[in-house]
């Protein structure tokens, strides 16, 4: 609840102080809640670091080989002989959809489905984090390090690799759009659509070396993350929001979608 | 006022760095002009015989299953947005365990790592890292 005595609660994207990991999990679903860290430490006698999460992360995302895509100890023993292979995509998963934008959307789906209402701080940072490379912690100072110095956060955390497969080619600068996306999102859903805009302009945009497909992509992804955090959209249709603004074959959206309900102030020329 | 003054001042480190702004921050994300290592002794005389290296098998699955790149990962074209070197595409897999013949080599800076050319039955010849691979006689 905002507090009419602290100026901060009118700047509607400072009401998260811009400190992701300051909010609880009500729900108890949070992938990486506080039961699971118990959990974890009863298991290893130890804290999980932001790698376990990560792996955590993973076995959520791709399906294992037991009851209803549920992790075995083989699927455990398998990811951690590959895991670098995995993470950085020179190798496959098996069961999970092919590379590219498919996978990328059946993985925010997934994801999402974690997380309850009131949660999309949560679900944001899992996204800056899995995908983005974006170190977990206080907003400002993740920020900070990707900017400055992104090498040495994706040195330690790689993002994930998703493809480009059916991506728009307009959006695709890399071979590995998804991390950018990721990044701008985090930017739209902690900073708001002006700072994300301008951050994804000067990153971008003239004052760097220009690249188109990385502009267009940055604004849709600012507009996304906005869109999250103004609930236009839930965490349940970021992966239809991302289906329905980044993909290449025409016609998978008609009628009512989180894009068609975009804000004209959420500018996004790119997106049809 | 305080709090208010300290979230601009929060909103400008932000639009100035944020941007990437490497114009100010002399940060390379990649390592740069590092000189290429020597080639591995066993990569001067080409082409010579490998085998992918089979880290597990699943007891459901079977082997793994391991990407042939288009192109070798070199330094990327774009530093502020390609984190890894330009692959191109991938043009199919190779299971563990095949056996394969290298036809070439390439140091890649953003991976810090050889890579090499295999012909491999059943996938175009490409490019994998060198340490996927155990050298056969």
């Amino acid at each position: 609840m905002p507090d009419p005595g602290n100026a901060l609660d009118y700047h509607r994207y400072a009401y998260v102080r811009f400190n992701p990991l300051k909010y609880t999990d009500p729900s108890g679903f949070d992938p990486i809640d506080a039961a699971w860290e118990q959990e974890f430490y009863r298991v290893h006698g130890r804290a999980p670091t932001d790698q376990d999460r990560r792996d955590r992360f993973f076995s959520i995302l791709f399906p294992g080989s037991g009851p209803d895509g549920s992790w075995t100890r083989a699927d455990w023993v398998n990811y951690h002989a590959r895991r670098e292979g995995l993470w950085r995509g020179s190798e496959t998963w098996p069961g999970a959809p092919p590379a590219g934008l498919d996978r990328f959307v059946a993985h925010l789906q997934r994801l999402a489905s974690y997380y309850a209402p009131g949660e999309e701080n949560l679900y944001a940072q899992a996204i800056g984090f899995i995908w983005g490379g974006v170190p977990l912690g206080h907003a400002i100072f993740a920020a900070w390090q990707m900017a400055t110095n992104p090498g040495a956060a994706w040195a330690q955390y790689e993002p994930l690799f998703e493809g480009t497969a059916n991506w728009k080619p307009a959006l695709v600068d890399d071979l590995n759009p998804s991390h950018h996306y990721a990044g701008l999102f985090y930017m739209g859903y902690f900073f708001g659509p002006a700072v994300g805009y301008v951050s994804n302009w000067l990153r971008d945009g003239p004052l760097s070396d220009p690249s188109i497909p990385d502009l267009n992509l940055g604004y849709i992804a600012v507009s996304h993350g906005a869109m999250l955090y103004d609930g236009i959209i839930s965490p349940a249709e970021v992966g239809s929001a991302v289906l329905y603004a980044l993909d290449v074959r025409p016609g998978l959206w008609a009628g009512d979608s989180p894009g068609l309900r975009v804000p004209w102030y959420y500018f996004q020329p790119w997106a049809r | 006022m305080k709090i208010m003054l300290k979230l601009v001042v929060a909103s400008i480190l932000v639009l100035v760095q944020a941007g990437g702004c490497g114009l100010i921050f002399e940060t390379p994300p990649f390592p740069q002009n590092v000189p290429t290592p020597t080639p591995h002794v066993e990569l001067q005389t080409l082409p010579r015989n490998a085998r992918v290296r089979t880290k597990y098998v699943h007891p459901v699955w079977g082997p793994g299953e391991i990407y042939v790149w288009e192109l070798p990962g070199l330094t990327p074209s774009d530093l502020d947005s390609a984190y890894m070197g330009e692959r191109g595409n991938p043009l199919g897999t190779v299971l563990e365990g095949t056996e394969v013949t290298i036809v070439d080599y390439a140091w890649s800076e953003a991976d810090q790592e050889f890579w090499v050319r295999i012909r491999a039955p059943g996938v175009p010849e490409g490019w994998i890292f060198l340490s996927e691979l155990e050298l056969t006689p």
